[in-house]
């Protein structure tokens, strides 16, 4: 039944999931052609001195990708489940309706998990044909939470839409978007932080259940 | 089982966002931009003049509270101001018996200053090496970049490739000075705005200090013998044409050297008590006086000293920083601890936590008798509600939100 399950959520979010992969090579691509460009009119030792020296930001415009992604196809994973309570008929299924959901929810983050390595890849390989390992350890590093939020807004988009009230929605909401904002608001994170992060964001898959739980009593 | 760890999930998700956001937007709110005075120590009346107050009548104090206008200040100061005092004719002749010459003065007047965020830094390790002896008057940046890990390598930035014969060459020659690989801590002015060259200070991997610098194309490097049980936090080179020190080390324990032109020769600054994740550290120079001062947020420790850095005088002021405020009193009360990922003192984002005391304790305490009414009204018996009132006692307001705005679980839904 796993297998099934996962095909029907594939069947949902595969146009979404295809048109963020797009997205994510245009931009890539962006940065790749920004870069040649930099280099071209800053010259080499320019433009390495502008970013081993000054710090200069070249890659930032992925910062917001991963984020997106993850509310993109958490919507249209899940907010077909809500019209007309369609996520009723997965619920009844003759299973364990919390293994239900994180199934559900463990394709996207597979898929997730898999585009934002993609990312960190070419990253590392546009990176690397201008820049030696250090730099590349350093662009690596600092879109490291950039990718990792995008995991975490996924999961807690999900929570937001299964939540059937929209007043605990409103309550959910603001904490979700302070929870985001940090992952966005660091750089040079030590070690302990960043570690602690991850953990954090995976572990926010488990709000989905709290959104099912009222889901399924229809607590109000 | 799987539901209730998720609304504790969601209850440490609440306490994490409030205790980072609260505090923030409430010292958004109630914080003061509170400046720290500046001390100047004044070669005319060989006394301090501290600068707190922004009016031009009075614009310093000596420490006998004896008020000064901007126009003493600058005659007290002449060395400080003395383009302001040649503008209007009135700069001495002569000071404590010696000239007072314009590009002598410019020569000694120095200033150097270090955050605490400065020490705490993160970098990317690469430098450029500089030809510091290339008979032109300006520097100019070199087509490479340096590592020292294995060996010192140069990275070529139009190819990023390693410029083999540069690279064999530097690697050889510190080899036979007895370098020891990788280096521990690189240490220059990669700029190409400063008077002249001076290289790089690099500890190897044995604390030994060395001096690396390229003239006419050729690798210089010397073992400066500087101690090797120093336990170097930080330094900084810094080319003056003064020429006296190269820079300055701080140690771990809060010791602050100079590295002297003299044969690399170390002056230790007559500094206790220096703490360097918190207190700015600022040298300010001149033709007769050291004035230096270690800054927190509601201190200022200075002394002024002499030429050969022997202490003339001593000055110290406290002042309320925000944390002993109204505002800050308040905090304490409210708030148990706050958290904030990024710290002004460090360039590094990681949990800096800020427990407020004793003073906090009062809040924890109401905040848990207001959950256990919640409780009692949403009819939780303690059996089952225990972890909401450990979490408010331990995280205050923060937790006691939380639990205000998750409902709890009912077990007979579950």
């Amino acid at each position: 039944m796993y297998s099934a399950l996962l095909y029907k959520e594939w069947l949902k979010i595969r146009w979404a999931f295809f048109s963020m992969v797009f997205l994510t090579m245009l931009t890539l691509m962006y940065i790749a052609l920004n870069m040649s460009s930099y280099n071209e009119f800053m010259t080499a030792k320019g433009f390495w001195g502008n970013v081993i020296l000054l710090g200069f930001p070249f890659f930032t415009d992925i910062k917001y990708i991963p984020l997106l992604i993850g509310v993109v196809i958490a919507i249209v994973q899940f907010s077909p489940e809500m019209n007309l309570s369609r996520l009723k008929l997965t619920l009844h299924l003759p299973a364990d309706e919390n293994k239900l959901l994180l199934q559900m929810i463990s394709l996207g983050f597979m898929l997730l998990t898999i585009l934002f390595f993609l990312i960190a890849i070419i990253l590392w390989a546009i990176v690397g044909i201008y820049f030696p390992a250090e730099v590349v350890a350093f662009v690596l590093s600092a879109s490291f939470p950039w990718l990792v939020v995008g995991v975490a807004s996924y999961f807690l988009t999900a929570a937001i839409i299964l939540e059937p009230v929209w007043a605990r929605r409103l309550i959910l909401i603001p904490f979700a978007l302070g929870f985001l904002d940090i992952y966005l608001s660091i750089a040079n994170t030590h070690l302990q932080l960043i570690t602690f992060l991850v953990f954090a964001a995976i572990v926010s898959s488990l709000l989905i259940l709290f959104s099912g739980y009222h889901f399924k009593r229809g607590i109000k | 089982m799987l539901v209730k760890s998720s609304r504790l999930f969601y209850l440490l998700l609440i306490v994490f966002v409030t205790s980072i956001f609260i505090p923030k937007y409430y010292w958004m709110k109630f914080e003061k931009n509170i400046k720290a005075p500046a001390v100047f120590f004044s070669p005319v009346i060989d006394q301090f003049l501290v600068r707190k107050q922004t009016s031009l009548e009075k614009f310093c104090v000596d420490p006998k509270g004896k008020e000064y206008s901007r126009e003493e200040f600058e005659t007290l100061m002449p060395l400080l101001n003395y383009r302001q005092l040649v503008l209007e004719d009135k700069l001495p002749d002569s000071l404590h018996g010696e000239l007072l010459i314009i590009d002598k003065i410019r020569i000694n007047n120095i200033t150097l200053k270090i955050y605490p965020a400065d020490i705490d830094l993160s970098q990317i390790q690469l430098f450029p090496m500089f030809e510091s002896r290339s008979g032109r008057v300006r520097l100019e940046m070199p087509d490479d970049y340096f590592r020292i890990a294995k060996r010192m390598e140069f990275i070529d930035c139009a190819s990023n490739t390693v410029v083999e014969k540069k690279s064999l060459c530097f690697t050889t020659y510190l080899n036979a000075k007895h370098f020891s690989f990788p280096a521990k801590m690189i240490a220059g002015n990669p700029t190409t705005k400063k008077a002249f060259d001076e290289g790089y200070f690099v500890l190897d991997s044995k604390n030994n200090l060395f001096h690396i610098k390229m003239i006419k194309g050729k690798p210089f490097c010397v073992n400066t013998n500087i101690p090797n049980n120093l336990d170097i936090a930080f330094m900084r080179v810094m080319e003056m044409p003064l020429k006296e020190y190269y820079g300055v080390i701080i140690t771990k324990p809060g010791d602050v050297y100079l590295i002297s032109y003299d044969n690399y020769k170390l002056i230790k600054l007559p500094l206790t008590e220096y703490d360097i994740e918190k207190d700015i550290f600022a040298l300010v120079g001149d033709q007769f006086f050291r004035t230096i001062s270690l800054i927190s947020s509601n201190q200022i420790r200075t002394i002024a000293t002499d030429r050969n850095y022997k202490i003339v005088d001593r000055y110290e002021e406290m002042w309320k920083d925000n944390a002993q405020s109204s505002a800050g009193v308040v905090a304490s009360y409210i708030f148990p601890f706050t958290l904030k990922l990024n710290d002004e003192n460090s360039s590094f984002s990681n949990f800096h936590f800020n427990f407020a005391g004793a003073s906090s304790f009062i809040g924890m305490i109401i905040f848990t008798i207001l959950t256990y009414v919640l409780l009692l009204k949403r009819k939780i018996s303690l059996k089952k509600g225990w972890f909401d009132l450990v979490l408010v006692l331990i995280t205050g307001i923060y937790g006691f939100i939380a639990v205000l705005l998750v409902k709890n679980v009912d077990k007979n839904l579950e």
